[in-house]
């Protein structure tokens, strides 16, 4: 596998060198669209909702920022409402939000040439979620290393801004919208996601969303707390698994 | 609720999601992207996700738990057709799903 650390021709021609200036603006431009359009109609759901839980203004587009991930957004908002106890709480939401985890793994080594201080490292964690982490795993394999962080921070920003906005307007709509507009703007987040995931080709991948999307909903059924993490270890370790004899299989038939 | 409950709850929100991205943030920040436990790690999150974006679809809890899984198949299919008719462009096919599903939703209130 040594010659995996060494970056062919064939990739450094494509990037001759990093421009960040340049990323930044890639990476503004591909947020605007889709991936900020979603979050701002999911946000607007959970605006709503944080208002009929109690919530005032501020402190629900203060939660999106701080927790910046949808799941365990709706678990703090319900639980709240029903007056449920801190430390409750607190283990709804990390339960929820614990896919923050395995993500942050995944993307961290794609940023090993980063000389970005402990400081602006546990900073930039901050920010990883779904949409821009989905953009960064496809697109940084074949970035400059110095571009990662600037196209990772424009395209954040502009997710977050729609987000911001998506969550005050849905606080000030709260219980004024159709039903059935409701209900779309719910089904588009996991619509989005599921198009983006069919972009998705290398064979590791394409193998771990498809032994994850099998067996995901049949371990909630199971067990509704422990059955998502259980699907990534065993649907996860499959892909690899599978994905890692093949690898070898070929790197042996080319010798 | 007073205001410095609400906080309390924002405030305890945060670590309790924070701590696992600043965990991950920690335990991978030396590893080389192409080693093998990197490769898992991004295998193990695909799997998650694509569990929980299934989960979400198949077994949705609170409102979309109405929605009948038929609208929703019916709708994420037209996305599809739409990814590989517009050259696997995802904004194309979420707006395509996103419409249609909003059609039948509007159909079966009227």
């Amino acid at each position: 596998m040594k010659h995996d650390d060494q970056p062919t021709d064939d990739e450094m021609s494509v990037f001759p060198d990093g421009d960040p200036a340049a990323a930044r603006v890639r990476g503004m431009r591909d947020a605007f669209g889709a991936p900020a359009l979603v979050l701002f109609a999911s946000m607007m759901g959970f605006g709503s909702l944080a208002r009929e839980s109690g919530l005032d203004l501020f402190t629900t587009v203060v939660t999106t920022i701080a927790i910046w991930g949808l799941p365990g957004q709706m678990v703090m908002a319900e639980m709240t409402a029903v007056g449920a106890p801190l430390f409750a709480i607190a283990a709804g939401v990390a339960a929820a939000n614990a896919r923050f985890l395995p993500m942050t793994l995944a993307l961290t080594p794609l940023l090993s040439e980063w000389r970005g201080s402990w400081i602006k490292r546990l900073f930039f964690a901050q920010f990883v979620t779904l949409t821009p982490w989905v953009a960064a795993l496809q697109r940084f394999p074949g970035m400059a290393h110095e571009d990662r962080v600037p196209y990772y921070g424009a395209f954040s920003a502009v997710c977050m801004a729609g987000a911001v906005v998506g969550t005050a307007i849905g606080f000030e709509l709260a219980g004024q919208l159709p039903r059935p507009l409701t209900l779309s703007l719910i089904f588009l987040s996991p619509a989005f996601f599921a198009m983006v995931f069919a972009d998705v080709r290398h064979r590791a991948g394409v193998l771990a969303l498809g032994a994850g999307a099998c067996l995901g909903p049949i371990l909630h059924g199971v067990s509704p707390d422990w059955g998502i993490p259980v699907t990534g270890l065993l649907a996860g370790s499959f892909a690899f698994g599978v994905d890692s004899l093949l690898r070898r299989r070929a790197s042996r038939g080319s010798r | 609720m007073s205001t410095l409950e609400l906080w309390l709850i924002v405030g305890v929100a945060f670590l309790s999601t924070y701590v696992w991205r600043a965990a991950g943030m920690l335990i991978a920040s030396r590893l080389h992207p192409d080693s093998a436990i990197s490769r898992w790690f991004a295998c193990v999150a695909y799997a998650v996700l694509a569990g929980l974006i299934a989960r979400m679809i198949i077994i949705p809890e609170g409102a979309l738990a109405d929605a009948p899984l038929a609208d929703k198949l019916i709708a994420l299919a037209c996305g599809f057709a739409m990814f590989f008719l517009s050259k696997r462009n995802t904004t194309w096919a979420t707006v395509t799903a996103f419409f249609v599903f909003a059609g039948i939703a509007l159909w079966r209130a009227s």
